[in-house]
């Protein structure tokens, strides 16, 4: 028997689509994100690429690994597990897959620190004419 | 600087001067996601300010002998804290004492990532314009 006693806090995972025309690079990212290279919070977008980097998986591995029990087809597991913007989102993958374009999808967690805390719990687009990466699904 | 006081409350002394293109500026957000993120920053810590010394001088004056005294008596604020306070405006004359609700701006996460450890000094420095300042 477990009793938890003190601070009690929740946890909270975001699910993240990245399409990119090519492979997932810092310099495109950066500059789709905006900020000046010599930023003094260079670093926080920085951490963020790392943590898409390092979680992030080719879509439909990620639906066969992860999800291919709970969603009878890749499309229904774009549409429902991404509920803010599934139905947006699933389209503009289906028409990069068409067009050859590599399609990640992963988690950023609310357990690890708190620049990527502060990022799962955020919810935003980052876009520019070679990435989109889709971070509006908030489970906070 | 940031200082709590009671319930998610916060003194805050910001620099007379600062603008939201300042701001934006000095944070090297320029389009996209950061610029978004910055614009709520600066959204977030400036929404509801209530100006402390103006307060202070209008409602409290006759009633306080110091703006020390009506820091410690009706907020609470503890003595060290209050000569911290006061040294850091006599360094920053610009800086002007704000007071605030935490969460007053609505988006909880906000606030909490620009002053959280990774962020703090780096947005201080910002709120205060403190290399401008000491520069000039």
């Amino acid at each position: 028997m477990k009793i938890r006693y003190d601070f009690v806090t929740n946890s909270s995972s975001t699910s993240f689509v990245i399409i990119s025309d090519g492979e997932f690079n810092f310099k495109e990212f950066i500059e789709a994100v905006g900020i000046k290279n010599d930023s003094a919070f260079f670093d926080i977008y920085q951490s963020l690429f790392d943590a898409f980097r390092d979680y992030m998986e080719p879509a439909r591995e990620f639906y066969a690994k992860h999800y291919a029990g709970t969603y009878s087809t890749f499309e229904e597991f774009i549409e429902q597990q991404l509920w803010k913007s599934g139905k947006e989102v699933l389209p503009k993958v289906l028409e990069a897959e068409k067009k050859g374009k590599k399609v990640f999808i992963g988690k950023l967690s609310s357990d690890n620190d708190e620049i990527e805390s502060f990022f799962c719990t955020d919810e935003f687009i980052i876009e520019s004419d070679k990435l989109f990466i889709d971070a509006q699904e908030n489970g906070w | 600087m940031k200082l709590a006081y009671d319930f998610y409350k916060s003194l805050l002394l910001i620099n007379k001067n600062l603008t939201k293109e300042i701001f934006l500026e000095k944070s090297g957000a320029q389009s996209g996601y950061s610029l978004n993120m910055f614009s709520r920053m600066y959204d977030s810590v400036t929404s509801e300010l209530i100006n402390v010394d103006l307060e202070y001088k209008k409602f409290y004056s006759f009633e306080y002998e110091n703006i020390e005294q009506f820091l410690y008596r009706k907020y609470n604020i503890r003595g060290k804290y209050i000569d911290e306070l006061m040294q850091f405006r006599k360094d920053n004359p610009d800086c002007i004492l704000y007071r605030k609700d935490d969460h007053s701006y609505g988006d909880y996460g906000i606030p909490q990532f620009m002053f959280s450890e990774s962020m703090y000094d780096r947005i201080i420095e910002i709120l205060t314009l403190k290399k401008q300042t000491n520069e000039d």
